[in-house]
């Protein structure tokens, strides 16, 4: 199967896919987009290493899928994030380099590259 | 927060104005067409009159002539979409200047969207972020764009959207 072929047939499947999913809503769109972000992170991340940072993966892509969660937990009134639940999740992040990056890991960008993804 | 930004998806299909599913599918569609509108004719204007490269340096392929092209689409496509789609079937509208505005902004968005995931990916050094759809490379190459335009499109249509009349 050529390229053009498998781009077309994806593109054929995926756009129904799309509209139906944005239809459904709620826990549907919920769980679609916490996959995507979590992909997209995981992405982004295997990037970052490319370019030679040194995220901490699993924290970020965890992280990235839960924002659509948290966000439709707020929707349906269950759970709001407070503020200092952000800040908590960002110091966990700062305090787990000094062991996981230590002087030489750059830690600074570890963090920065993670919370950017 | 990058690829969350997708999230964005969410308070665009439950926004205020939009009642029922169909309304909340079709404003979500909106800012998705929009951004198609620019890609397309972007790659058409580009193919035909593309002659200054807009900055060969992150993205060598986009040129001037792409880029102005994929804006006047991204108009066109914005007040077909508001006067056929949006207009019967979420009984909401924008003003023709509200059309203009936002068709601008979402276009641009939308490149520089673009031009961001470019730039990673020459930093990096890879073609695609991953192949993880078929043809098109990952998840980030397929939703570039809308990464930067869907929190563009949330704030401004929270402005711009108007109940139509009748």
């Amino acid at each position: 199967m050529s390229e053009l072929t498998r781009r077309v047939l994806f593109s054929l499947a995926g756009a129904p896919l799309t509209v139906i999913i944005i239809y459904a809503g709620g826990a549907v769109l919920t769980v679609a987009l916490s996959i995507l972000a979590g992909l997209g992170a995981w992405e982004f991340f295997r990037m970052a290493r490319a370019g030679g940072s040194n995220p901490l993966d699993i924290a970020g892509v965890v992280l990235a899928a839960c924002v659509p969660l948290l966000v439709y937990a707020g929707y349906l009134g269950v759970y709001r994030l407070p503020f200092t639940v952000g800040v908590f999740v960002l110091l966990t992040l700062l305090a787990s380099v000094i062991w996981l990056r230590g002087i030489g890991g750059r830690p600074l960008v570890a963090v920065a590259v993670t919370v950017a993804g | 927060m990058y690829p969350a930004l997708l999230t964005y998806m969410f308070p665009i299909r439950y926004h205020d104005y939009a009642v029922g599913d169909v309304a909340g599918t079709v404003l979500v569609m909106f800012p998705i067409m929009v951004t198609w509108g620019t890609d397309t004719g972007a790659y058409v204007f580009g193919r035909l009159m593309g002659k200054r490269k807009l900055i060969p340096s992150v993205s060598p392929g986009k040129t001037v002539a792409g880029s102005v092209g994929g804006l006047l689409v991204a108009v066109v496509m914005c007040a077909l979409y508001a006067r056929f789609i949006l207009e019967p079937l979420a009984q909401l509208t924008l003003t023709p200047l509200g059309i203009l505005a936002f068709a601008i902004a979402i276009s641009v968005a939308d490149q520089i969207g673009d031009l961001f995931e470019s730039l990673i990916k020459r930093d990096a050094g890879v073609k695609d972020s991953s192949s993880l759809f078929p043809g098109h490379g990952g998840v980030l190459d397929r939703f570039d764009s809308l990464l930067f335009a869907l929190p563009v499109a949330y704030l401004l249509l929270g402005h711009l959207l108007v109940r139509s009349p009748g």
